[in-house]
């Protein structure tokens, strides 16, 4: 009994923070792959992801309980068709990094900004020299429904925090 | 130990407090579950309250009517009921001969494995129940019983949707409370 409330108390003290969503867990969804093409998540969403993100994530105004995701979930809001094999997106990202130097600020570096078609991501990467947030991310990305995945690129760097 | 983690442990034991008290308060309820697994530990949980039981001399009959089952999302629940075709066939019913059960005694749960013949989606198969029933008080039995079952086996198409799909195999649980049996 000791040793389970100590292992209780372990996991309720010594835990960090889960880089999810834990609606998403709540849910069912408690890996990523179901919903992004990257199977540790992040970034690009599958159709089936970008579906779920409408109905769980976003307000439907006015929508029925049960009604289809309106055209806004898909790619350039229906438009467009990609074949199934193949998942594009887009989104920007924006980002600064703020350096002081001494008493003289280094100013503000806006970084980020990026639309991607059909690349995938882009993220600021704090470098080690200069200070300076660089955009380090190049990836197509394609999947089938078997989620199976393919990329090239560089390896997805999320936010600045993942690293290569 | 920093505030954060004083502050975390403070919600998890009212959490966990305040779930036991939930789960105290619905003792008496019954319930069924459904569970559907798809690809990366995709997890379907379909529940609902609603359980028909029926007793004669030979059987016992269990009843869940598939309208009320929920997901949690309005728009899966949809695709449940035309999976199962629900206006067609609007109920699952499960089949247990008293010869195949062990009744439960005062102070003398029973346990086992029962052959049921379960109609779904318009079709009837034989299937294995797990149960454990116990006896409580004022003649009131609780009632714990689970079946495995292949979606194919009842000719009803595993579900897909925008190229996720979940397994044929479900996992059926029920719940409940019967007086008297």
């Amino acid at each position: 009994m000791k040793a389970a409330l100590f292992v209780l108390a372990a996991v309720g003290l010594i835990s960090t923070a889960a880089n999810a969503f834990p609606t998403m867990i709540r849910h069912g969804y408690t890996g990523c792959a179901a919903c992004h093409t990257d199977p540790s998540g992040g970034t690009l969403l599958t159709e089936y992801g970008r579906a779920q993100s409408e109905l769980l994530l976003s307000t439907r105004w006015g929508a029925a309980k049960e009604a289809e995701p309106s055209a806004a979930s898909k790619f350039l809001l229906g438009a467009v068709s990609p074949p199934e094999a193949l998942t594009l997106g887009g989104w920007v990202g924006a980002a600064g990094l703020h350096l002081e130097r001494g008493r003289r600020q280094a100013g503000r570096r806006p970084r980020a900004a990026d639309a991607h078609l059909p690349c995938r991501g882009a993220a600021p990467r704090p470098a080690a020299r200069g200070g300076r947030a660089r955009l380090r991310q190049r990836q197509v990305g394609a999947h089938t429904p078997e989620f199976t995945t393919g990329r090239c690129g560089d390896r997805l760097c999320q936010r600045g925090v993942r690293e290569r | 130990m920093n505030t954060r983690n004083v502050v975390t442990g403070f919600f998890l034991v009212v959490s966990v407090v305040g779930q036991g008290a939930i789960a105290l308060s619905r003792a008496g309820e019954s319930s069924v579950t459904v569970l559907a697994r798809g690809p990366a530990g995709l997890r379907i949980e379909g529940k609902s309250s609603q359980i028909d039981f029926e007793e004669d001399a030979s059987a016992l009959t269990f009843k869940v009517p598939i309208a009320p089952i929920e997901t949690g999302i309005g728009l899966r629940d949809r695709h449940l009921r035309e999976a199962l075709e629900a206006e067609k066939f609007p109920a699952a019913i499960l089949r247990v001969s008293r010869s195949e059960l062990t009744f439960p005694k005062e102070h003398d749960p029973a346990e086992g494995t029962a052959q049921g013949d379960l109609t779904l989606h318009g079709r009837s198969r034989p299937v294995q129940v797990r149960y454990r029933a116990e006896r409580g008080a004022a003649g009131v039995t609780r009632v714990h019983g689970s079946v495995q079952l292949d979606m194919r086996d009842f000719e009803i198409k595993s579900p897909s949707y925008l190229g996720v799909s979940v397994t044929p195999q479900v996992e059926v649980t029920v719940e409940m409370a019967v007086e008297g049996a």
